[in-house]
C-alpha cells in the first residue's frame, strides 16, 4: 500500500490537501492518543484520514462512537489518563455533546483535549447555520480558527500544545470553506510523545461535580478565563498589522480573512487599511484591538454569520471610552457564507468608494438558463422502494399518513416525486417527534429513521414509544452503513473505522430488547414491494408502538466494495410501453429516462429490478 | 508522441509570457465524471511550478447526479478560494449546461474548453406539464377519456396492484378539462392530437436548452472557446472516464495558463488510478494535439 501524502514522516515536503486532511494531519503530528467522534458532514473526512494515518501509526486509537456525545465523553475520559484527545463532529453535533461540554469545560483539560467544530454556513448540508463562537463564550472555552489549509494543520497541532499550557479544552471551530477547500501544505514533525504515563488522575473533586465540587470548578473556570483573556494577545497566530497613517481597521478571521485579504488586493488597499487576523476568536484580543481602536477613525468587521466579534469589539470601545465608528453586519450578510464578491461588495460601501466588480464583464442576461438539478435518490436506491411501498399503502387503504422523519438519505423523500417527508428537524428526533403528533392527529403517525441515526439517538424515543404505549410506527430504514456522510461503519455493520471486526449489533436485538414484542416487529428487504406492502398494511392495521425495518444495502456502497459484480439492467419492451410515464413522474429512479420521446433505461441503472413491478402493461423486465 | 511532448516543453512554464501574479480556473461538471480529480491535477501542477494553491468546490447533496463546481487559484499573492465573477482565466466544462450555468465567472478572454456532452436532470423530466386554453376548450371529455395514466387511476389497481397512481390526471370541471396535480407529463393527448379544437399545449417547467443553443451562447461571451465532444472522443480512446484528461490535455496544449505539459502530463500519471494509467496517458496526449491545432 502507497502511503498517502498527509501520512509520510517527511517534514518540508509540499503537498495540495483538503483542509480536512490537514487537519487530520496536524492532529497525528501533535501526537493525539485517542481520537472519536461521529460521522457528519463537512467534518467526516478529518476521522476517515486520521484512521488511514493509523494504519501507518498503530499507536493510538481512534473509534467512530454511536453519537457525538458518547465521541465527546471519550476523547475526554482520554484526557483524564493524560492523553492528547480529540473529538470531532459538525456543528450540530456538538448541540449533543453540549451537556457535558458545558461542564468539562470546568474541569478544564489534563492531557490536550481538542474538540473540532465543523461549521456550515448556508446549510449546504446541514439543517441550521448555528454559529458554534457563541459556544465558547457559553463555557468560556477558548475558540480558534484558521484562515487557511496551511494554517489549519499548524493551529490544530498548535491547540494540543496550548491545551496542556492552559489545562483547557479547546474548541477547533472551521466552516465547509476551510473543510472541504483544497490548499497547499508544507509536512511538519511528527511529535514524540513517549515518556508519558496514561493513568487515570485520581483528582476526584475535579472530575466529580457534585454541587460542592462544582462550585469550586466554577471558580477555577474563572481564573483559567482571566489567562486566557491575556494570553489572547499573544497567540502566534493572531496578528496585528498596522499600516502608517492608516485611519480605518479590518478585523476578520478564519476563512472571511481570506476573502478580506484578496478583497483589499483587489481594490488595491492593502497600504490603506491596518488589519487584525484572530487565530483565537475567543477571548478575543483585548489589547491588540485597543491599539486597532486608538489609531483607527472606523473599523470594520469581516465575519460570517452572526455578529460574535463585532458585539465584543462594540462593548470593548465602549468600556475602553474610545469613539470610533464600528460596523460589520451593516455591510456583510448574516445569513449564508461569504464569498469575495460579497466581501468586495459590503468593503466597498462601508468605504463608500464605486464597486469595480459590480458589473459582470460579460453580459449573461439574456443568455439561457441552465436547468436545475435538485438531490434525487440514487439510481436504485433502497429508500425510494419503500416510500413507494408507503404511498401506495397510503392510497390503497385510502389513509394519510403522517411522516415523522429524521436525518438521512431518506430526508431527500421530501422532494418529487415521492413528497412524504413532512418534518425532520435533527437527528433522532423522527420518534419523539411522532410520540407527540400520534398524541394528538388522528391518522398513522410514522417515525423515519436511518439505521445510523437509530444508533445515534433513535433508541430512547423508541424506549419512549413502548413505554407510554404511543400509537407510532416506526419504520427504519436500514441501508446498512451511515450512506449521506459517505459509507461510514456504525455498530449494526460491526466493522470499526479501522476496518477491522468489531461487535456487531444487530438492530432487531436493540428494538426487542426496548420492549417491542414479535407481534409487533417486521423485517421486510425494502426492494421486495410484495413483502413491504403486505407489512405496511399489517403494521398499519394495529394499534401501539411498532417497527419495521425495511432493510437493503445502500447500492452505492455496495458496489463501490463488489466493483466487479456483474449487473444485469432492466430492459423496455417498446412493443408493450406505452409511454404513459407513470414509471418515471410516480417511481422517479433516474436510470428510467426519457430518449428520442421513449422511456427508456439508462447506464445507470443497477438491476435492482424494483421497477418491473410497477408497470402497468409489464413492459419492464431484466435483460437476460 | 510522449516524446515529442516533452522535448517541446521540457522544464518549467516559460513563466515570461505569464505576467499576472494570479490565475483563477474552474472545472465544473456533474458529480462522479472526476470535475474534481481535474482540479486536484491543476493543483498539484500548480504546486509544483511554486505556486500558492487554493481550491474550493460546490456541490449538492447527490452522490451523484448533481452539479458540481471546483474553483481552483493559484498564484504568487492570493488567500481566498474563491475568485471575483468574471475574473477566470480558464473555464473547463465537463457537462455542456454546466458551462452555461458558470458563465458569470467568465471575461471575454476566459479560455472555455467545454464537452458538448449533456446530462439532462430527471427533474426535467417529471416537470413536464399541459396547459389548457379555456377559450378553446369545450369540455368534450375526449382528453380524460384518453388519457392513458387516468384510465389506469380508474382501475384502481387491477390491472396491476403495484401501480401508483396518486389521483385522477384531468377532469372535466365547471365545463373545462382541467389538468391535476397526477398528470405524468407524458403528453401523449398533444402528441396524438386528441382535441378536436386544439386546446392542449404541451410545455416544461423546467427546460434543459437546446445544445445548440448552449454553444451559442457559451461562444458569445468569450472569444476563446473550444467545443468538443469529450466524451464521444474518450470513448474511442477506451474509457468514458478519461474525458477529464483530454479537457486537461487540450488546456497543456493551449498554454493559457502558466502550467507546463510535462508537469500536467506527469501529474496526470501520478493521479489516474494504475490500471487506467496507458488509456489516460493517450486522452491525455489527444488533447495536447488538439490544443495544439487551437492555440492562436
Amino acid at each position: 500500500m502507497s502511503r498517502p501524502f498527509y501520512a509520510l514522516d517527511k517534514p518540508g515536503e509540499k503537498g495540495v490537501v483538503l483542509g480536512n486532511d490537514a487537519l487530520a494531519r496536524g492532529i497525528f503530528e501533535a501526537g493525539v492518543i485517542v481520537a472519536a467522534g461521529y460521522p457528519g458532514t463537512p467534518s467526516t473526512e478529518i476521522m476517515e484520514t486520521l484512521a488511514r494515518i493509523h494504519k501507518f501509526y498503530p499507536y493510538f486509537e481512534i473509534e467512530w462512537s454511536t453519537n457525538e456525545a458518547v465521541g465527546f465523553q471519550v476523547a475526554l475520559g482520554a484526557s483524564m489518563c493524560n492523553a492528547r484527545a480529540f473529538a470531532c463532529m459538525k456543528h450540530v453535533g456538538l448541540n449533543v455533546a453540549a451537556d457535558t461540554f458545558m461542564t468539562a469545560t470546568y474541569a478544564g483539560a489534563h492531557g490536550g483535549f481538542v474538540v473540532l467544530s465543523a461549521d456550515d454556513p448556508n446549510c449546504y448540508s446541514s439543517q441550521n447555520e448555528q454559529d458554534n463562537r457563541y459556544y465558547g463564550l457559553h463555557a468560556l472555552c477558548p475558540v480558534f480558527e484558521a484562515i487557511n489549509i496551511q494554517e489549519a494543520k499548524d493551529v490544530i497541532k498548535y491547540a494540543f500544545d496550548f491545551s496542556e499550557e492552559f489545562q483547557s479544552l479547546v474548541m477547533m471551530r472551521t466552516t465547509t470553506r476551510l473543510n472541504h477547500a483544497r490548499g497547499d501544505l508544507i509536512l511538519g514533525e511528527i511529535n514524540k510523545i513517549e515518556d508519558r504515563k496514561y493513568n487515570f488522575d485520581k483528582d476526584r473533586e475535579r472530575w466529580t461535580f457534585l454541587p460542592s465540587n462544582a462550585r469550586v470548578q466554577r471558580v477555577k473556570q474563572l481564573e483559567r478565563y482571566e489567562k486566557l483573556r491575556t494570553f489572547s494577545d499573544n497567540f502566534p497566530f493572531t496578528k496585528l498589522n498596522m499600516k502608517d497613517g492608516a485611519k480605518i481597521g479590518l478585523i476578520s478571521s478564519g476563512i472571511p480573512y481570506s476573502y478580506a485579504n484578496d478583497a483589499l488586493l483587489k481594490l488595491n488597499l492593502t497600504e490603506k487599511i491596518s488589519t487584525l487576523k484572530l487565530g483565537m476568536v475567543f477571548p478575543q484580543p483585548e489589547k491588540l484591538m485597543e491599539k486597532l481602536f486608538e489609531n483607527s477613525e472606523r473599523v470594520v468587521i469581516v465575519e460570517e454569520l452572526e455578529p460574535f466579534l463585532e458585539d465584543f469589539a462594540k462593548k470593548l470601545a465602549f468600556e475602553l471610552d474610545i469613539k470610533l465608528e464600528i460596523a460589520g453586519k451593516k455591510y456583510f450578510r448574516r445569513n449564508s457564507e461569504l464569498n469575495l464578491n460579497e466581501v468586495i461588495k459590503g468593503l466597498t460601501k462601508f468605504l463608500n468608494i464605486s464597486n469595480p466588480f459590480v458589473d459582470l464583464p460579460v453580459d449573461i442576461r439574456n443568455l439561457h438558463k441552465a436547468s436545475p438539478r435538485p438531490p434525487v435518490l440514487c439510481p436504485g436506491c433502497s429508500h425510494r422502494s419503500t416510500f413507494y411501498a408507503l404511498k401506495l399503502m397510503e392510497q390503497k387503504l385510502g389513509k394519510n399518513f403522517v411522516y415523522s422523519s429524521d436525518i438521512g438519505c431518506y430526508t431527500l423523500g421530501f422532494y418529487k416525486p415521492i413528497e412524504a417527508i413532512d418534518a425532520c428537524i435533527c437527528m433522532g428526533a423522527s420518534i419523539g417527534m411522532a410520540n407527540g403528533i400520534s398524541k394528538l392527529h388522528d391518522g398513522p403517525v410514522l417515525a423515519i429513521i436511518g439505521d445510523s441515526t437509530f444508533f445515534h439517538t433513535g433508541i430512547p424515543g423508541l424506549i419512549d414509544a413502548v413505554y407510554n404505549q404511543n400509537d407510532v410506527f416506526v419504520i427504519i430504514m436500514d441501508n446498512s452503513i451511515t450512506a449521506m456522510t459517505g459509507f461510514q461503519p456504525h455498530p449494526g455493520t460491526g466493522v470499526k473505522i479501522t476496518g477491522q471486526p468489531g461487535t456487531k449489533i444487530p438492530l432487531e436485538s436493540i428494538i426487542r430488547g426496548a420492549g417491542i414484542t414479535e407481534d409487533r416487529l417486521w423485517i421486510v428487504d425494502s426492494n421486495d414491494l410484495e413483502q413491504t406492502t403486505r407489512a405496511i398494511e399489517e403494521a398499519i392495521s394495529v394499534k401501539g408502538p411498532r417497527v419495521l425495518i425495511s432493510r437493503h444495502p445502500c447500492v452505492l456502497f455496495e458496489k463501490s466494495i463488489y466493483r466487479d459484480k456483474i449487473i444485469i439492467p432492466v430492459q423496455i419492451d417498446p412493443e408493450k410501453c406505452n409511454n404513459c410515464m407513470i414509471c418515471i413522474k410516480n417511481f422517479g429512479c433516474p436510470a428510467l429516462t426519457l430518449y428520442d420521446g421513449k422511456v427508456t433505461v439508462d447506464g445507470q441503472c443497477t438491476g435492482c429490478g424494483v421497477c418491473i413491478k410497477i408497470c402497468p402493461f409489464e413492459a419492464i423486465s431484466l435483460k437476460e | 508522441m510522449g516524446l515529442q511532448l516533452s522535448r517541446k516543453t521540457n522544464m518549467k512554464s516559460e513563466n515570461k509570457f505569464f505576467e499576472k501574479d494570479n490565475y483563477n480556473a474552474l472545472c465544473v461538471g456533474i458529480g462522479g465524471t472526476g470535475v474534481i480529480s481535474a482540479s486536484i491535477i491543476l493543483g498539484w501542477a500548480a504546486l509544483q511550478e511554486g505556486f500558492k494553491v487554493r481550491t474550493a468546490e460546490t456541490h449538492g447533496m447527490s452522490q451523484r447526479g448533481g452539479s458540481v463546481s471546483s474553483y481552483l487559484r493559484f498564484g504568487k499573492n492570493l488567500e481566498s478560494p474563491f475568485m471575483v465573477e468574471g475574473d477566470l482565466d480558464v473555464l473547463l466544462a465537463f457537462e455542456i449546461s454546466e458551462g452555461l450555468r458558470s458563465l458569470r465567472f467568465t471575461n471575454k478572454n476566459t479560455f472555455i474548453i467545454a464537452s458538448k456532452n449533456t446530462v439532462i436532470p430527471p427533474s426535467v423530466l417529471t416537470h413536464k406539464s399541459l396547459k389548457i386554453d379555456g377559450n378553446k376548450c369545450v369540455g368534450c371529455g375526449n382528453c380524460v377519456a384518453h388519457c392513458l395514466p387516468n384510465q389506469i387511476y380508474n382501475e384502481k389497481g387491477e390491472k396491476n396492484y403495484y401501480t401508483l397512481m396518486k389521483g385522477p390526471t384531468r377532469k372535466v370541471i365547471n365545463g373545462y378539462s382541467t389538468v391535476l396535480e397526477s398528470c405524468t407529463g407524458c403528453v401523449q393527448c398533444v402528441i396524438d392530437n386528441v382535441c378536436p379544437f386544439g386546446a392542449i399545449e404541451a410545455f416544461n417547467e423546467w427546460e434543459y436548452p437546446d445544445v445548440k443553443l448552449i454553444e451559442e451562447d457559451i461562444k458569445s461571451v468569450s472569444n476563446n472557446v473550444i467545443l468538443l465532444d469529450a466524451n464521444s472522443i474518450a470513448i474511442k480512446v477506451g474509457n468514458i472516464l478519461t474525458a477529464n484528461v483530454i479537457l486537461l490535455g487540450i488546456l497543456a496544449g493551449v498554454q493559457k495558463i502558466p502550467l507546463s505539459p510535462n508537469i500536467l502530463r506527469e501529474t496526470v500519471k501520478k493521479f489516474v488510478p494504475k490500471k487506467a494509467l496507458d488509456v489516460n496517458v493517450k486522452a491525455f496526449d489527444i488533447g495536447f494535439d488538439i490544443g495544439i491545432n487551437n492555440k492562436k
